[in-house]
């Protein structure tokens, strides 16, 4: 299976097998090892999910959490990373949703106070990836994750199904699916989603 | 001009999934529309992974990892008296059910009695201790002087000045 983005796979991420057994042994401090070659990449990732350093910052220490409490089903037929990123996408779903709660509550305070930069202020790159990422989260949430592991974290399909827990065929489906929405968003790109 | 909608998902996933599809190469020399689907695709990929490229080189703040190290740290320390927490929630859950249960249904839970027909020499027996009324009296009307004299000499007389004792006699006082 051929990398989409060969540049993201420069990173050296690998673990020692000792260090994750001792971590799975629920040894904070192994864990805490295991971790500290991905705390950057995660948080770049949880960053660019969320748009904000306060919030990318939460999300990721939710992820570490999540995946604290549940290394013990980490069976390594994924990447480590990849099987973080999964974490991360789940936290980020509920996210959105509590957001999406306090969004509804908190418009007719932003009506009032609007106090995010126009869009005359802000870059043209700035506005472009704003959008996809409003496309990716306008997505349904298994689509997103199909999508987001592929295009941002560069996982094969067979690495996505491991750490999805489904099949290549359920991957490619959804992919495909994901694609297909993408298209038509960027059809109504005029539109705000 | 819409694309073959047999070629749609085979496009999408040779250009994104990475499929390696032979005949894709032919379908897409003859036909236009699929043509411009694949450019669509590619677009979007393209999009995609020019924004992961540019994903800001930001470092994981110091907070992240002492933070979430001493989170984890403090976890490990107090398991026990987590796992206690549970326990206790669950007998207080427990009670609390069982005292909404007796209360609910008291006749199922209340201890049992027995139900057992007196004998006559225990009634009488019992009415010997019984204070005389007038409901005794009315029931024993049917009775005959002698009989209710017989019963009424078992009661003592009511101690007070102004209460008499009754007697078969003053019954033909009563209305």
């Amino acid at each position: 299976m051929q990398s989409l983005n060969p540049a993201l796979n420069d990173i050296g991420l690998s673990y020692e097998p000792d260090v994750l057994a001792r971590a799975q042994a629920r040894d904070p401090d192994a864990f805490c090892e295991l971790c500290r070659p991905y705390e950057d990449r995660l948080f770049r990732q949880a960053v660019a999910l969320c748009g904000d350093h306060a919030m990318a910052e939460d999300l990721a220490q939710e992820t570490l959490l999540q995946a604290w409490k549940s290394l013990r089903r980490f069976n390594g037929r994924c990447r480590l990373f990849t099987w973080f990123c999964s974490i991360m996408l789940h936290r980020y779903q509920k996210l959105i949703r509590r957001k999406r709660t306090v969004l509804v509550s908190d418009e007719a305070l932003g009506a009032l106070a609007d106090q995010r930069p126009s869009p005359a202020a802000t870059s043209e790159s700035n506005d472009r990836a704003a959008l996809l990422q409003r496309h990716l989260d306008a997505l349904p949430h298994k689509q997103r994750q199909v999508l987001y592991l592929r295009f941002y974290v560069d996982n094969s399909l067979e690495q996505i199904a491991a750490a999805l827990a489904c099949s290549v065929g359920t991957v490619k489906s959804r992919l495909f699916h994901g694609l297909e929405n993408l298209r038509k968003m960027r059809g109504l790109k005029h539109l705000d989603f | 001009m819409k694309p073959c909608r047999a070629f749609k998902k085979r496009i999408a996933l040779a250009i994104v999934g990475g499929d390696n599809d032979p005949g894709l190469t032919e379908h897409l020399a003859d036909c236009a529309a699929c043509r411009v689907y694949a450019d669509e695709m590619r677009a979007i990929s393209a999009e995609h992974i020019e924004r992961a490229n540019q994903l800001p080189k930001a470092e994981a703040p110091l907070r992240l990892r002492t933070g979430f190290a001493n989170t984890l740290r403090e976890r490990q320390q107090r398991p026990l008296t987590l796992h206690w927490r549970w326990i206790t929630a669950g007998a207080a859950a427990t009670a609390l059910a069982i005292l909404v249960y007796l209360h609910s249904s008291p006749s199922k839970t209340a201890p049992k009695t027995t139900t057992v027909s007196k004998s006559p020499e225990i009634e009488t027996a019992a009415a010997a201790i019984r204070e005389p009324s007038y409901a005794a009296y009315h029931r024993r009307l049917s009775r005959s002087p002698e009989e209710l004299e017989v019963a009424l000499s078992r009661y003592e007389p009511i101690a007070g000045p102004s209460s008499e004792p009754f007697t078969a006699l003053s019954l033909a006082d009563l209305p």
